[in-house]
């Protein structure tokens, strides 16, 4: 019988991201207007999906994270959406200049750490750079806490010092599940109010907006 | 010869940080744009990291004491004296992370921004793009 310290035991109390969807692909979107209708992408994980990636319209000269939206020239914006539920995934993305452009997105989801049990990794292979090889050239971001949370709700994690944070917003008004948060705030703009506020002790979900009606948050050490 | 790395390999992909840096922009407290006059743009850039990377992000600011997690969001302020807003957005050009905050101009009008002096510092971690072959 091999004694127990024999058994090689790798631990660590804080969990890595483990990406259980990789997805990459392009959409020419139609310039000048609010935006197209979202394109679906199913997914068949039957769980609720948390996704994050990176789009661009100048084959990635240039790269936004999604929500993100940008004031160019004299006032023309970019905006995009990315969003998922427990089935499909959302991506639209808008141009107020005119014409049309090839919308190039690539993304990867999560899901909860509760939800990870049973989803077979094969579903990520294909590309050398996303795998994951636990070595000393690079730093792995350790995931400290992660949950749901409703606006109003204040979540302390007491690190000392101010976290990266992931958070995903649901929209009462649309059935795209949880997206990358948007119109966020440095003080009250038209009401819209702040929506996540971090600090070095807690995260408070303020409920000044109606715009989400719960988030899902992922805090990593700082 | 004795190996010099520890590795250990898993199936799941996961999201490599290689790289983390800081920038700091500091926003006037007063911006005059004239008649006809273009957008009045304010940027940082910090160089780090690898192209079409994945970018994970907060930016603090001196006058709140609180952070934000958005890639693009607003500063409020006064224009010609009523509330109003600045649009500020991180973007990736090549290298380089850009922190830009944007006052737009007024239609056709001179417009003037108060009430949002303050320096904002963006704390950026980027990662090896997980769709590299």
């Amino acid at each position: 019988m091999a004694r127990l310290r024999d058994r090689f035991i790798f631990n660590s109390d804080y969990p890595i991201d483990k990406i259980v969807w990789l997805k990459e692909g392009q959409v020419q979107m139609q310039l000048g207007s609010t935006g197209d209708d979202p394109i679906e992408i199913a997914h068949d994980l039957g769980v609720q999906l948390y996704v994050n990636g990176v789009w661009t319209i100048d084959n990635w000269a240039t790269t936004y994270t999604f929500n993100a939206s940008r004031i160019d020239g004299q006032g023309y914006a970019y905006q995009s959406l990315l969003a998922a539920t427990a089935s499909k995934v959302y991506v639209s993305g808008q141009h107020a200049q005119g014409g049309t452009s090839t919308f190039k997105y690539r993304l990867w989801g999560f899901l909860s750490e509760d939800a990870t049990k049973g989803i077979p990794a094969k579903r990520t292979a294909g590309w050398s750079g996303n795998k994951l090889v636990l070595s000393t050239d690079h730093d792995y971001p350790m995931l400290c806490k992660e949950g749901v949370a409703t606006p109003g709700t204040t979540i302390t994690h007491a690190l000392g010092d101010i976290p990266y944070v992931d958070v995903w917003g649901r929209s009462p008004y649309t059935n795209y599940g949880y997206s990358t948060i948007s119109n966020d705030s440095f003080g009250q703009v038209y009401g819209m109010g702040e929506l996540v506020q971090i600090d070095s002790q807690k995260i408070l979900f303020r409920n000044d907006s109606t715009q989400y009606d719960s988030y899902y948050y992922r805090i990593y050490m700082p | 010869m004795r190996p010099s790395r520890f590795i250990l390999n898993s199936d799941y992909a996961t999201l490599k940080n290689d790289a983390e840096g800081v920038v700091q922009l500091t926003v006037p407290g007063l911006v005059n744009i004239p008649a006809g006059g273009a957008n009045v743009v304010y940027k940082a850039t910090l160089q780090i990291g690898s192209p079409s990377a994945g970018l994970r992000s907060y930016v603090t600011s001196s006058k709140y004491n609180y952070a934000l997690s958005s890639p693009s969001f607003f500063l409020a302020c006064k224009q010609d004296g009523y509330d109003s807003s600045a649009s500020v957005d991180i973007s990736r050009n090549g290298l380089l992370i850009e922190l830009r905050v944007t006052f737009a101009a007024g239609y056709g009008q001179a417009t003037q921004y108060t009430d949002m002096g303050q320096t904002l510092t963006l704390h950026a971690e980027t990662f090896v793009d997980p769709f590299q072959v």
